[in-house]
């Protein structure tokens, strides 16, 4: 076989019936009716041709030893995902589009499109009236491409994909009539309850890639290992906690999925309402291929879930619950399908209860055979339904007889009732064989799982066992054998001719065979459920297991010891037997022997059998304790919705927008006056705009100085104080000084000083215009100077200097501003105007508390630990007992804490109990790490050319760990800014 | 090739706009003339697109023309909106002066003249060729307005607007005197030399770049210097309203931007402390609410657009604020902006055209109720027009919106208020612009209401065709254009 082309023509399986879903659901409508039915079937024959290719492909690769031999397919990669490491970071995750045929899904596939087609030949005649005909079949299409999505996906993702598509095409096609409310509430029920299972799958999902780190199903069975050893524990939640096994956890919400899509307690109630859709979709998806999803998913899992007993006994049991459950439900019920629907969930947890007690292979095995014959057994209703004009559902009590019109029909549905009843030598026979061995074998052999367990399944699958057989020959009898029920009246006026029911709700007179694209596949499918066990025949017996062998390469079944002894095979077999044909010489003698006449007669009107008809009233629990409550909630939120969301907030911003709007175009006054004031206000806010500067200081902290800048602005000028003592100092500004000459230096000596000092002023500037600067007498011997502002310090250091001169006095010249848009300042202990404390908090973010001079008292929030106010040892009540932690910053600078009691390291109290603190200082206070950081101030003011001035000041903490932070990000800003 | 190329779409007009006079005169079909100036309009328009698309390389032109005129892609890029703009007008008009028994030369004649100063305005490179040109383009719009004689209210919006605009002209000629008292120059270029040589006096120039600013601000409606704007569009033949809300805005745009970037893009001029961002941001933004919350309250379709192309101007003025910082992104954004409101707002104003008769105008949106199902290809029109000036993808609007508050973003810091503000007050917009279609197409006309009926006109059918194909055109394929957008931006600011 040539792999390569296999593998070149796998997605083919999922593209032919995607094309024709949207082929038909795009075109459909306006096409002939033959093309649309050309391309349904056609595209589903055609993807079953390549799975059958594949399939024998995969056959021959086997036959030649590659026993793990899979096909696969990738498409692309859909996307990247980011999980946790483990190490606080992430690492990604790829999600591939990738399909993979191996003995699991290949099989699957196999039956999905292979079945399918049957079906979707029969459809094309069920359907052939139906105004919505390209509709169905675009439905029907899409619905199995999804399906072929969620078999061939490799990964639990891409699988997912499938899983809601199957979700979605289920919820159109049970609504598919959805004219009638009925049929469309049936279809919202569905998908609700498989949400709260998908919602299971999702958690599920997510706990697979958190824990085994990948989505592909090869990986996490390769580490279900470890998932199974693992402590369940959340990152967040205090260590010692546990919650059992990841892999319990992770096979529990995955196993709640399950009981969503394969329809088990407590989920299962959408599956009956849903035989609210059309016959051919309760055949193909709610009886051979979607509801068996779950057990695939689980087989495709089992490694995982062989990791969890706790997982495996609940599945055990549900499923045994659940056969139990739907097998009493479906001995009472009067309409076809509504029998066939309970009798699937019934079989559903023959395969669940199989799947529990580790039988895996047997569980899918089970699930193979039941396509077979419950496809067949609804196309079968289908067919008498068809036939006798029942729309909807057919009551048996108003049928009989049929094997006199519906030979074929009635031959393949009876092959198909001796299957599911088990009887020896049918495909039923051999698969519920299988199960009841798996059941048997943990009841008495050593397994991992306790033998209670299969004591319990194994004990109710053989009551449900018996109860199937019953209700299936109950339904047969009543259906095709006797006479028919609903034959006109002879008596009848003649007029109203024979097609005239003798009741209101009788059915047509002349019943007839149905067309040969109807029967062809009841008869395919009803050989195959007669057949298809052979490939599972008991190895005990020394048969060959074609089946068993197989499925090992991609199922885990749990390990049961090698045993001499076959009692668990031989109890299996002779129960099974025993049951099957109990079951149905019960049946014949309650519905046939009496020629049916006294099963006519409802059973007996008792409380049981009222329960049983009203299906354990789980509908009527579900709406009293889940449903109505949150009706109730509903309805109360839409009351708020209309109250507080629609009226208030809604009208309210309406309103007032609406209002806003009334009141502007209120100053549309009309009056061309009004036009011009407006001009002339708008000219003035805009003047003022530019009449008056505007000052705005960033700061910017540098590794060991501050660099201030303020927003530059067309004829500004500014001046800064940077150090925070009030005078301005960038520009540096120019004082007079007062300056008096001692009475012992003369007149010579003066104005040999005064020279001097004009040679020192003019080394620095050129000497100014201004007199003042030289210096003007105040007085006798005492003169005031204004040396240039550049030149003033070495003045000051001259006149310091000079022999019997003495500086007075200085004081502020005037007002100086420069161009200097920016200032650098290295600020020190002088500078500083107060303190910050810097606190963190459990996730390690910083806070930041202003202290004030006086007492800033810490709250508890402040303190990661309950403080515990100080107990006075001496008896004597201190004052300050019960007062928290303080820092006390007094008016000389001086800044102190008093922990008062708190827990603190890093701190040496003193004898009154308060330890000195100063700028830069670490210690711990009550269990938060703290840090002490100086506040310092600047203030810029800026002139512009109309002369008017503005000043800004601002206070930030000189705060060294988050200069360096935010360093980088300061160059960047930067950089950005100069771009 | 030839600089001549650069100036032939202004002779073209002007030679047009002279030969239609003297057409008139002896012409007894009029709606001749309606053709022979749309095609001079499109003629002319043609020209420049084709500068912009083949960008062929021009000798250059000598210093006496480009002292007052630009020769640059930034007055291609605009010949081709005013000349469309202008162009679809004089489509419209051929149909509604004929219906509404207008029909004289005049109109023609003006619209022409009207173009050629907008056209002028918007390659304006000294503040007395901007004065001209301001002046050549208002003086016929003011005719425009008073078209219909005999209409009190076309008599009000006009004069109104003659007496504001003469006030607005006055601050702006003003504001250039005391510029050029503060610079020693008239033309952009010496103005910004002077001021970036130091010599300049601060104090007359910031005084003089203010009333300049104002006067802008009047020709584009911004708040609150817009309120000749509603009476104006509502009294003015709905062609009129047509060719002063896209043509005249758009040159009032394009001499606020060649003025602000060429003359004050200087550091200082642009700091958000002191320069002229702030001041636009301002009116950005009252602009934009103040014209989207007054359109509410309107019960006049042709009101709500006058106070809609309000709002639209708030949503320019961002760009143009946005420019000072991220020049290229912001110029350009302007430039598509004002392509894609001239393309939506001609379709809108002509859907309103073309839904009324002699008689039976369309004004009020309840004569708009019922007319998308009686009349489904005028109300296609007028719902993808008000649609793309709601900013609705895929259409031109979409698209300008976008690219004007991308700009926004891209400013950082307070700009990006300013685009949430933006995005808000849009969605105020959606409430009046959807109205529109609500009442078109889900809801009948109340009993014994008077019933607009669509007229028939080739003109304003190749006119609505034309406007909804540039309208789609913009919106799926922007490309084109925003290439010959930022062509002229990296132009203008020298990137």
């Amino acid at each position: 076989m040539n792999v390569a082309l296999i593998e070149k023509l796998l997605p083919f399986i999922v593209l032919l019936p995607l094309a024709g879903a949207i082929m038909n659901g795009l075109a459909g409508r306006f096409a002939d009716k033959k093309l649309v039915s050309g391309v349904a079937a056609g595209s589903v024959l055609g993807a079953f041709a390549i799975a059958l290719y594949a399939f024998v492909g995969l056959y021959v690769a086997k036959h030649d030893g590659a026993e793990a031999a899979a096909f696969s397919a990738d498409l692309w990669r859909w996307f990247d995902v980011a999980i946790p490491n483990g190490q606080g970071g992430f690492r990604t995750v790829p999600i591939e589009l990738r399909f993979v045929f191996d003995s699991l899904s290949g099989l699957m596939t196999l039956v999905v499109t292979g079945i399918g087609s049957l079906i979707h030949i029969y459809a094309l005649g069920y359907m052939k009236e139906d105004p919505g005909f390209a509709r169905f079949f675009a439905y029907l299409n899409l619905f199995t491409a999804s399906m072929l999505i969620l078999v061939l996906a490799s990964s639990v993702t891409f699988m997912f994909v499938g899983w809601e598509g199957v979700g979605l095409c289920s919820y159109l096609l049970i609504g598919f009539w959805y004219e009638n409310p009925k049929y469309a509430a049936a279809g919202r029920k569905a998908f609700v309850a498989n949400r709260v299972g998908d919602f299971g799958v999702l958690i599920g999902m997510f706990a697979c890639v958190f824990f085994a780190g990948s989505f592909e199903f090869s990986d996490i069975n390769a580490y279900a290992g470890v998932m199974g050893a693992s402590d369940l524990q959340f990152p967040g939640v205090a260590s010692g906690l546990t919650f059992g096994n990841a892999a319990t956890f992770a096979t529990l919400f995955l196993f709640l999925g399950c009981t969503g899509k394969s329809a088990q307690v407590p989920l299962y109630v959408w599956l009956p309402d849903a035989m609210a859709g059309p016959t051919p979709v309760s055949a193909l998806i709610h009886a051979a291929t979607m509801v068996t999803s779950g057990v695939y998913l689980c087989c495709r899992l089992s490694p995982l879930f062989l990791q969890s007993d706790v997982t495996m006994s609940v599945i055990a049991v549900v499923g045994a619950v659940t056969a139990f459950l739907g097998a009493t439900i479906a001995i009472t019920q009067h309409e076809m399908k509504k029998i066939l629907a309970y009798s699937t969930v019934s079989q559903l947890g023959f395969m669940f209860a199989g799947v529990g007690v580790g039988a895996f292979a047997a569980g899918f095995f089970h699930v193979f055979t039941h396509a077979f014959f419950k496809a067949c057994l609804f196309l079968g209703a289908g067919s008498v339904m068809h036939a006798v004009h029942a729309h909807g559902d057919a009551d048996i009590f108003k049928l009989g007889g049929m094997k006199r019109f519906q030979p074929l029909t009635r031959a393949t549905f009876l092959a198909s009732c001796f299957a599911i009843a088990g009887f020896p030598l049918t495909s039923g026979f051999f698969s519920k064989d299988e199960l009841l061995v798996g059941a048997a074998n943990v009841w008495l052999e050593e397994t991992a799982l306790p033998s209670s367990v299969g004591a319990f399944v194994f004990i109710v699958l053989a009551i449900s066992a018996f109860l199937t057989a019953f209700y299936m020959f109950r339904l047969y009898f009543l259906t095709f054998e006797g006479s028919y029920r609903s034959a006109p009246d002879e008596s009848e006026d003649p007029e109203r001719g024979g097609h005239a029911p003798h009741d209101a709700h009788a059915y047509a007179a002349h019943p007839h065979e149905s067309e040969r694209s109807m029967t062809l596949p009841l008869v395919i499918l009803g050989f195959g459920a007669l057949v298809v066990g052979f490939l599972g025949m008991p190895h005990w017996l020394g048969l060959p297991n074609w089946w068993e062998h197989w499925m090992e390469a991609s199922i885990t079944n749990l390990a049961v010891p090698e045993s001499e002894s076959h009692t668990p095979h031989i109890l299996a077999m002779a129960v099974g037997t025993l049951v099957a044909l109990g079951g149905i010489g019960a049946a014949w003698a309650l519905y046939f022997k009496g020629s049916g006449v006294a099963a006519l007669d409802e059973p007996k009107k008792n409380a049981l059998t009222y329960f049983l008809y009203d299906k354990w009233r789980v509908d009527e629990l579900y709406q009293r304790t889940i449903l109505g409550p949150i009706k109730w909630l509903a309805i109360q939120c839409g009351r708020v919705d209309r109250t507080f969301v629609d009226t208030l907030l809604t009208r309210a911003t309406s309103g007032t927008a609406a209002l806003l709007g009334h009141l502007l175009t209120r100053l549309q006054v009309g009056v061309v006056h009004a036009y011009g004031l407006a001009i002339v206000i708008g000219t003035g806010v805009l003047g003022w705009w530019f009449l008056y500067p505007h000052a705005r200081v960033d700061v910017t902290p540098g590794a060991d100085s501050v660099a201030l800048s303020a927003g530059p602005g067309l004829g500004y000028e500014y001046r800064w104080d940077v150090d925070g003592d009030g005078a301005f100092d960038v520009p540096r500004q120019p004082e007079t000084l007062t300056v008096a000459v001692s009475a012992e230096l003369d007149q010579a000596a003066i104005d040999q000083t005064a020279r001097r000092l004009s040679n020192v002023i003019s080394s620095v500037v050129p000497w100014p215009d201004d007199r003042r600067a030289l210096g003007a007498p105040l007085g006798p011997r005492r003169y005031s100077l204004t040396p240039p502002a550049e030149a003033l310090e070495v003045t000051r250091q001259f006149l310091e200097s000079a022999q019997g001169v003495t500086i007075e006095g200085a004081e502020p010249a005037g007002e100086l501003f420069g161009d200097a848009t920016a200032a650098e300042h290295r600020y020190d202990a002088e500078d500083h105007v107060g303190f910050t404390l810097v606190w963190q908090d459990d996730l390690r973010r910083s806070h930041r508390l202003e202290l004030e001079a006086g007492e800033t008292l810490l709250d508890a929030s402040v303190l990661a630990f309950a403080w515990q106010p100080l107990r006075p040892e001496d008896g004597e009540a201190d004052p300050m007992a019960d007062v928290p932690p303080a820092f006390v910053l007094g008016d000389d600078g001086a800044l102190a804490v008093r922990p008062n009691g708190a827990d603190h390291r890093g701190l040496s109290l003193d004898e009154g109990g308060s330890a000195p603190l100063s700028a830069g200082d670490r210690f711990t206070l009550g269990g938060r790490p703290m840090r002490i950081v100086p506040r310092v101030r600047a203030r810029v003011q800026v002139r512009n050319a109309f002369g008017n001035v503005a000043t800004e000041t601002v206070e930030f903490d000189l705060d060294p760990e988050e200069a360096q932070a935010a360093a980088p990000l300061a160059r960047n800003d930067r950089a950005g800014a100069a771009r | 090739m030839s600089w001549w190329i650069g100036v032939a779409p202004l002779l073209l007009l002007l030679g047009g706009g002279l030969l239609i006079m003297l057409a008139d005169a002896f012409a007894k079909e009029r709606a001749e003339l309606a053709t022979t100036t749309t095609v001079t309009l499109a003629l002319s328009g043609a020209i420049s697109f084709y500068v912009l698309l083949v960008d062929p390389v021009l000798a250059p032109a000598p210093e006496l023309v480009t002292r007052y005129l630009a020769t640059d892609k930034l007055g291609a890029f605009f010949d081709v909106v005013i000349c469309l703009g202008a162009a679809l007008s004089t489509l419209l008009a051929g149909g509604y002066l004929r219906e509404h028994g207008l029909e004289r030369g005049e109109f023609y004649v003006l619209a022409l003249f009207s173009a050629f100063g907008a056209m002028v305005l918007a390659r304006a490179a000294d503040m007395a060729t901007l004065f001209i040109g301001l002046e050549t383009m208002s003086l016929g719009v003011y005719a425009m307005i008073a078209f219909r004689r005999r209409s009190a209210r076309a008599a009000e919006g006009a004069i109104k607007y003659f007496l504001l605009g003469s006030f607005a002209a006055a601050i702006l000629l003003f504001g250039s005197a005391l510029v050029y008292a503060g610079t020693g120059a008239t033309s952009f270029v010496g103005i910004a030399a002077a001021m970036a040589g130091g010599e300049a006096s601060t104090k007359l120039v910031l005084l003089g770049l203010l009333l300049v600013v104002v006067g802008l601000a009047f020709k584009v409606s911004a708040v609150p210097f817009h309120m000749w704007t509603p009476d104006a569009y509502e009294g003015a033949p709905t062609p009129a309203t047509t060719f002063m809300s896209v043509a005249v805005k758009s040159a009032a745009f394009a001499v606020f931007v060649r003025l602000l970037m060429t003359s004050f893009g200087d550091p200082l001029s642009t700091s958000a402390a002191a320069g002229w961002p702030p001041v636009l941001a301002g009116l950005a933004a009252v602009t934009m609410v103040f014209g989207n919350l007054a359109a509410l309250g309107q019960s006049s379709v042709k009101r709500m657009l006058a106070y809609s192309s309000i709002a639209h101007a708030g949503y320019v003025l961002v760009g143009l604020g946005a420019a000072a910082r991220v020049p290229e992104l912001g110029v350009s954004s302007v430039l598509f902006y004002l392509a894609a409101y001239t393309v939506s707002n001609a379709l809108a104003f002509g859907a309103l055209v073309y839904a009324g008769s002699k008689g039976k105008e369309a004004v009020s949106y309840a004569d708009l109720a019922g007319l998308g199902r009686r009349h489904p290809g005028v109300g296609l029109a007028m719902a993808v027009g008000v649609l793309s000036l709601m900013g609705f993808p895929p259409t031109a609007g979409f698209f300008g919106k976008y690219y004007v508050f991308n700009a926004a973003v891209q400013a950082g810091g307070g700009w990006v208020w300013l685009a949430v503000l933006g995005v808000l007050s849009s969605a105020v917009g959606a409430y009046y612009y959807l109205r529109v279609v609500v009442l078109m197409f889900m809801r009948e006309p109340a009993q014994g209401a008077p019933i607009a009926v669509p007229m028939k006109s080739g003109y304003v059918l190749v006119a609505l065709v034309a406007s909804a194909v540039f309208v789609m055109n913009l919106g799926l394929l922007p490309s084109t254009v925003l290439e010959m957008a930022v062509a002229a931006a990296q132009e203008l600011v020298g990137a």
